[in-house]
């Protein structure tokens, strides 16, 4: 049984679960009392994960910049507010995700209007690719889906498709690698509601996956 | 449906090791009895290989970029809104409660200040009249009988006028003698000129520096004494010597009252040298009232006498004729006293 579990974790991203804690306690201390160098090291610290996370449920790189600024300006402008009640890693993602929903709730016609542009183009490769993946009964190999573009393309398409609500927990999940309590604190909701949502937004993007392969 | 939904969140845990032990128990049996189930399972495990596979990407460079330059230019003064504006409150409440400590540290040290002044003001006043006249005449007293007569001299001109109150030599306050000293003023009116200079020769000799002379008329000459008795006792006989080439000497002495003086008029120098030698300002007091009634009363008799053409023939009472009667015997005598009184 233990080895099924630790076959589980190790599904997880390396680095992508742990969070950043390392003498946040004083680096966050010395960024509250206006020191820019704190202030530079923390934003290094944190831009790749907090851009990643906004780029694939926001899907524009552009707008995931802006939104990683809007973030960090927040972030920096708000660090008094900051309790050490949750962890500084959660709380920082909070605010990412928030300003990212709402992003996208206000872009939401442009984003479906170019996604409808963008549906005409031929995915003929990525959907083959994405065939041959899904029906492989052998483990999925992550290094070859990340070196397929097409495939990462479509599976970005897909995932672009699904709620806000659904895409925000399975980026939260599956691509950063959190556990379900940490997304409860980060969405502020319930660990169930953690569980069912997760379980309807895989659901949903299986459904997507295939529908794909059909068209 | 509920147990689709149940098994779909089942598996979904399962696959990201967020499952209980007895969960993971229950997805094992499950798999193995269902191949639905473990088909489900292996989909679902292919979705998020599907995610966690996608490339990472590195964040621009710009967003640190334009992140700090926001943060130095100020843009990030509306979001930092509430720490730099707690930041400001607290700055500008610490040099306000600054500012009200020194505000209140000085008004006490200046309060203090006065306080102190006050009383130093006060200890002067009640010091300053017996302790500063002393002195002065004692440092003057070098310098020469005339000068220090000069001296003060010019200062008591300025505050005193000819009937200026024994309160002015002692600045003002009650006369509060010393044990054997006389604070008194002194006027006599001399007959001559060569009288005049003798007793201011005499005087200077023998009671300097413990006199002053003030503004006087023609013929009267004002002195302010304040000597003890032992010096008075000691010109005594020299004062008599002179005493009698005066026309009148009146000597007045404040009380403890101020502005009461007792006027001894026609005072000898014997009487000023009894009231000088009295121990305190209560006997002096007591002596000058004494003298000064029965100089009074010696004067009145004087007059009496210079004017009566029989002076010492004073009325005698007159028996009436029927009220001479013998007393008889046994019986005691009956005297009928009859006063008229009445002018002629």
């Amino acid at each position: 049984m233990s080895e099924i579990v630790n076959k589980n974790a190790a599904d997880v991203p390396a680095d992508a679960a742990q969070p950043i804690n390392f003498d946040e306690k004083s680096l966050i201390e010395r960024c509250r009392q206006g020191d820019s160098a704190a202030i530079e090291t923390l934003i290094l610290r944190y831009q790749d994960r907090i851009y990643n996370t906004i780029l694939k449920i926001c899907g524009n790189p552009d707008d995931a910049a802006e939104l990683s600024q809007d973030t960090f300006v927040k972030l920096i402008g708000r660090i008094g507010e900051f309790e050490n009640r949750s962890s500084f890693y959660t709380w920082a993602f909070s605010i990412a995700v928030n300003l990212t929903i709402s992003f996208c709730r206000r872009k939401q016609k442009i984003r479906f209007s170019s996604i409808d542009e963008a549906s005409g183009q031929d995915d003929s490769d990525a959907a083959v690719a994405l065939r041959d993946f899904l029906q492989d009964d052998a483990s999925p190999d992550p290094a070859a889906i990340s070196q397929n573009a097409e495939l990462c393309g479509l599976v970005m398409k897909m995932l672009d498709q699904l709620s806000e609500e659904h895409r925000t927990i399975l980026v939260l999940r599956d691509i950063e690698g959190m556990d379900y309590a940490r997304i409860a604190e980060t969405l502020n909701i319930g660990l169930g509601t953690v569980k069912s949502r997760l379980a309807r937004a895989r659901s949903n993007l299986r459904e997507l996956l295939e529908s794909s392969l059909n068209e | 449906m509920n147990d689709n939904r149940e098994t779909e969140e089942l598996l979904n845990a399962f696959i990201d090791g967020e499952s209980s032990p007895r969960e993971q128990t229950e997805v094992k049996r499950l798999i193995d009895n269902d191949p639905q189930a473990a088909k489900r399972l292996k989909e679902l495990q292919k979705c998020k290989s599907l995610l966690s596979s996608l490339p990472h990407q590195q964040a621009p460079s710009k967003i640190l970029t334009n992140v700090m330059a926001k943060i130095s230019a100020g843009d990030s003064a509306s979001a930092q809104s509430g720490q730099s504006g707690q930041q400001t409150f607290r700055s500008k409440r610490k040099a306000l409660g600054e500012i009200q400590l020194f505000i209140r540290k000085t008004l006490t040290a200046a309060a203090m200040f006065i306080l102190v002044f006050g009383l130093v003001l006060v200890i002067y006043q009640i010091v300053s009249p017996q302790k500063t006249q002393p002195v002065a005449r004692k440092t003057s007293a070098s310098k020469g009988v005339l000068e220090n007569r000069t001296v003060v001299k010019e200062t008591i001109a300025v505050k005193a006028e000819k009937t200026a109150p024994l309160s002015n030599v002692s600045a003002g306050s009650p006369v509060q003698a010393a044990a054997g000293v006389l604070t008194a003023r002194l006027e006599l009116k001399t007959k001559t000129q060569d009288a005049r200079i003798a007793i201011q020769k005499l005087l200077e000799e023998k009671l300097a520096p413990d006199f002053v002379v003030l503004p006087s008329e023609a013929e009267k000459t004002i002195y302010t004494l304040n000597c003890s008795g032992e010096k008075i006792a000691a010109v005594q006989a020299d004062l008599e010597n002179v005493w009698n080439e005066f026309a009148s000497a009146v000597l007045l002495v404040e009380t403890d009252k101020p502005g009461r003086l007792i006027v001894i008029d026609k005072i000898t120098a014997s009487q000023v040298a009894d009231i000088a030698s009295q121990q305190n300002l209560e006997r002096q007091l007591k002596a000058a009232s004494y003298f000064s009634i029965v100089n009074n009363i010696r004067q009145s008799r004087f007059a009496a006498d210079t004017t009566s053409s029989k002076p010492n023939d004073i009325p005698r009472p007159l028996l009436a004729k029927d009220e001479q009667a013998k007393p008889s015997p046994g019986q005691a005598a009956l005297i009928h006293l009859t006063i008229e009184i009445g002018s002629e």
